[in-house]
């Protein structure tokens, strides 16, 4: 059973007061996320992310499809008992104080009061905020704001945590310590499932990626196994004429570095095909550097060839500002 | 979307609006006996601030009566009816605002302050006899229109807090409508003194130190002693002038059959003096009253019966024995 | 049950915590008192002034806390607390009447309090204590009970200032529809269904020294209770179905 599990998940928006025009938000999503790990859910603004977890947490309903979470429907609100979710921007009860405002959330997640009491302490402990405990969400700025989200998040010790755009306003210093916490989720064998837009952290963080355009899922699976390898390296101590000839037509480039022959290959698709012809020829240790496609790059080429083929060439805006 | 519309949250709304739909149709007919009720008219979009709202325009209205004189007539009566009329609309009940109202619109417009009293008078709760009273008094002195000043002044009458006052005043719009006719009004006032006496079965002797006067009794009147005084005093006068008047023609009339008729006039009106003064001591000339030793009627001389006099010494009492020799007194 | 509980004592808390309540309530009473400088201004009916001025507040101070029920609800939207709160194992129905309950309780302390507050500037003014004044207090409650859940049936599917706008407009309304309730039968039946208002107000008769029956009021009362439920049970199934965005 995965943690979470989208069937052909779809939404679709009308217009105020009955008009008829639609807007598709998220067409036919079907994504699986297994227990233990961290999913990236990656897209452009407008790409469905926040709809995607809207509809996960059952705070807006599906035009069509079928989702659960940890095998519970996510119509109904006992698969929200074991999830933790922190909304993109939030304000919360800026009237209440840190403790107030996380003793409310978990007395709706129906935690006793010691049980409350204890969590309280830890959570804010967690995040950062141990002294802020009765000082009131009003007189808090956006990262501590963030940072009490996350706390509440983490309230009842969720398996699943939905972060929607957790890095959003934190400083470096936030961000560093929110990836170390969701390492730590990770390692205790939580789930975690966030959208973000900063693709450094995500590759740095996810072991899963899914990425959305424009309502419909790009990309998805293992971070290892999705990114493409961009060259190969390999270096060898001696290689003789006959080597270096029959090499060459196979090979971008050959150069001679100190003792050492550096080979560099385009792709990794011919690597198999030079490793035999060196170890035939030489037997000896073949020391091979493999250089994937960054995240970032990835996700640009996988985006701008989705709108391609769905025939979409009008380009985003900010793209279009970066290549006046 | 609509899975999350349970059958049970529908089945509560269906019950909860059929209990609604009864209870208001309750209450509503609850309130009709117990609040106020207005006939005719849409209530005003005031949320229910109606009687605060009044109580403001009440207050701008007294404001406005310091300058409006400087207007000119039918535009001061003009925006006064219309200020009376919105206090009224947000407080039917506000008597005081009908009553001052229609004064204050009666010599100016008095069709103006008969439609506030009228309106005054679709109130089913606005129990004050001083309304009808007040549109009978300016339909009679402004519009010179006794008989719909009748109609008003009956609707005043039938309050039971009614002072006599008015009925006296139906009684003299009515004898207007006949043209002063003596015999008319003698009736009328027959009527009052009548409507306000006990029944005959439960006449009660008069008491004179203990002792009973049966020659005395009478019936007891619930009229105030001055409206009865006044009644009595009214009857005597328009008797006496309808008799004087009626022995006077029939010293002059020739004709048999005229002086038959006012013979029986004579008559009519000695029946009504019975009727009235029964168990009192009259003058058979002019039906009058007279007092206990009198010898003769104060109003015309006539030679009386007396009563209450002593047969020994001759003093006057009202009791039956002589409170000084003991003797029986007549 | 307790889910609503918490939601209800968390909309208390922040009722409460707003600084204008008390400047409110503080003005109001002091409006009410101030009405016995008023002789020469209202031609001696000062006192009847009073008895008005102080049922027209608790209607005004009952109005205001029952339209904070739209505001409420659109901020927690707005703010994403509602996001959260449903974001975790609460129902929608049990935030709805949470939040209605809030507002009604905050409703009666205050109502509670500016009646006492009134009897006593009356009893002051008058030298006697006007009971009957307790009979308008209630009957208010009860229309404002009603208009509180009117603002949480209109705050389920609406924004703020239309929710806050449309409950105004139909407060206002529903007490000019007193001859719904003695029309023809279909009226009769239409008059149920819609918000009678006019049926619960008994200011001018109490105002005017009337006797009102406890009975009647609690009749009244009755009735704001049930189409509160009506209400309510309408504003849960619009809610349910709203997207929370």
């Amino acid at each position: 059973m995965n943690a979470l599990e989208t069937n052909g998940l779809s939404k679709e928006y009308t217009g105020n007061w009955g008009k008829r025009t639609k807007v598709s938000a998220l067409n036919g999503l079907t994504i699986q996320v297994e227990h233990g790990q961290i999913y990236g859910f990656l897209g452009p603004n407008g790409a469905g992310k926040s709809t995607t977890i809207k509809l996960l947490l059952g705070l807006i309903a599906p035009t069509a499809g079928t989702g659960s979470l940890f095998g519970i429907s996510i119509h109904d609100k006992r698969a929200r008992e074991r999830v933790g979710f922190l909304p993109e921007d939030p304000s919360f009860c800026a009237y209440l104080r840190a403790d107030e405002f996380l003793d409310l959330c978990g007395k709706v997640l129906h935690m006793d009061r010691e049980q409350r009491k204890k969590r309280i302490a830890e959570t804010l402990q967690m995040v950062g905020l141990p002294d802020k405990a009765t000082t009131r969400i009003s007189q808090f700025s956006r990262g501590m704001l963030q940072r009490i989200g996350l706390a509440q998040a983490l309230m009842n010790k969720p398996d699943l945590v939905v972060l929607d755009e957790p890095l959003n306003g934190l400083d470096p210093y936030g961000r560093k310590e929110l990836k170390a916490l969701l390492q730590v989720q990770k390692s205790q064998g939580k789930t975690v499932f966030f959208s973000s837009h900063i693709l450094s952290d995500v590759q740095e963080m996810c072991d899963q990626v899914g990425i959305l355009n424009r309502g419909q899922l790009v990309e998805c699976g293992k971070l290892k196994e999705m990114l493409p390898v961009r060259n190969v390296r390999l270096k060898v101590s001696t290689m003789d004429m006959d080597t270096v000839n029959r090499l060459e037509p196979l090979v971008a480039s050959m150069t001679r570095e100190h003792h050492h022959w550096i080979i560099q290959l385009e792709g990794a698709s011919r690597t198999d095909e030079v490793c035999a012809i060196l170890r035939g020829h030489a037997q000896q240790s073949i020391e091979i550097t493999r250089t994937t496609e960054t995240l970032e790059e990835f996700f640009f080429r996988r985006i701008e060839e989705n709108n391609l083929e769905r025939g979409i060439t009008r380009p985003e805006p900010i793209m279009a500002m970066a290549e006046a | 979307m609509n899975s999350r519309i349970s059958f049970s949250s529908i089945v509560f709304l269906l019950a909860a609006l059929a209990a609604s739909i009864i209870l208001s149709s309750k209450l509503a007919k609850a309130r009709a006996v117990d609040c106020v009720t207005v006939a005719q008219g849409q209530s005003p979009m005031d949320g229910g601030l109606g009687k605060f709202i009044s109580h403001i325009n009440w207050m701008r209205l007294i404001q406005l009566r310091g300058t409006v004189d400087t207007m000119g007539g039918d535009k001061a009566a003009g925006l006064l009816a219309k200020k009376y009329n919105e206090i009224t609309d947000h407080d039917p009940m506000f008597a005081a605002a009908y009553e001052e109202g229609a004064l204050d619109l009666g010599w100016q417009n008095p069709q103006e302050s008969l439609n506030l009293l009228d309106k005054a008078m679709r109130v089913s709760k606005l129990n004050d006899w001083k309304i009808p009273f007040m549109a009978g008094f300016i339909a009679k002195t402004r519009l010179k229109d006794p008989a719909r000043a009748i109609a008003y002044v009956e609707e005043s009458i039938k309050h039971p807090d009614c002072p006599g006052y008015v009925q006296r005043y139906l009684i003299n719009l009515k004898s207007e409508v006949a043209n002063g006719d003596p015999m008319v009004t003698l009736n009328l006032w027959t009527e009052y003194y009548e409507a306000g006496r006990a029944p005959k079965d439960s006449i009660e002797p008069r008491m004179g130190r203990g002792v009973l006067r049966p020659r005395i009794a009478m019936r007891t009147n619930t009229l105030a002693e001055a409206d009865r005084h006044m009644a009595l005093t009214r009857i005597s006068q328009l008797s006496s002038k309808i008799i004087a008047d009626a022995q006077a023609a029939q010293a002059t009339e020739k004709e048999p059959g005229r002086k038959k008729e006012l013979q029986d006039k004579i008559d009519n009106v000695g029946k009504i003096v019975n009727q009235v003064y029964g168990g009192i001591h009259i003058c058979s000339k002019c039906f009058r009253p007279f007092s206990a030793g009198d010898n003769f009627c104060v109003f015309d001389g006539t030679k009386l019966q007396p009563y209450g006099t002593c047969p020994k010494d001759g003093t006057v009492t009202r009791d039956a024995y002589c409170q000084k020799c003991g003797t029986k007194v007549n | 049950m307790n889910d609503m509980m918490t939601i209800c004592k968390t909309t208390y808390t922040r009722v409460i915590r707003t600084r204008s309540l008390y400047v409110l309530l503080a003005a109001v009473l002091m409006l009410v008192g101030v009405t016995h400088l008023y002789a020469d201004l209202t031609g001696g009916r000062q006192a009847q002034l009073m008895y008005d001025t102080g049922g027209g507040v608790l209607t005004l101070v009952g109005l205001f806390s029952a339209l904070m029920v739209t505001f409420d609800i659109a901020r927690d939207l707005r703010e994403k607390v509602a996001m959260t709160l449903l974001s975790k194992p609460l129902g929608r129905s049990q935030y709805l009447l949470g939040k209605f309950c809030g507002i009604v309780w905050i409703m009666t302390v205050n109502l509670f309090i500016l009646s006492a507050g009134v009897m006593l500037v009356l009893h002051l003014e008058e030298g006697t204590w006007r009971a009957d004044f307790i009979k308008l207090a209630i009957s208010t409650w009860g229309a404002m009970v009603m208009t509180t859940a009117l603002g949480v049936m209109f705050a389920s599917f609406l924004g703020e200032l239309s929710a806050a706008l449309l409950t105004l407009f139909v407060f206002v309304a529903g007490h000019a529809t007193a001859g719904l309730y003695y029309g023809t039968r279909a009226f009769k039946v239409l008059g149920g269904m819609l918000p009678g208002f006019c049926l619960v107000n008994f200011k001018t008769e109490l105002g005017n020294n009337l006797g009102i029956s406890w009975d009647l009021i609690a009749l009244a009362v009755a009735y704001a209770l049930v189409y509160s439920a009506v209400l309510l049970s309408m504003a849960t199934i619009f809610f349910n179905r709203r997207d929370i965005a």
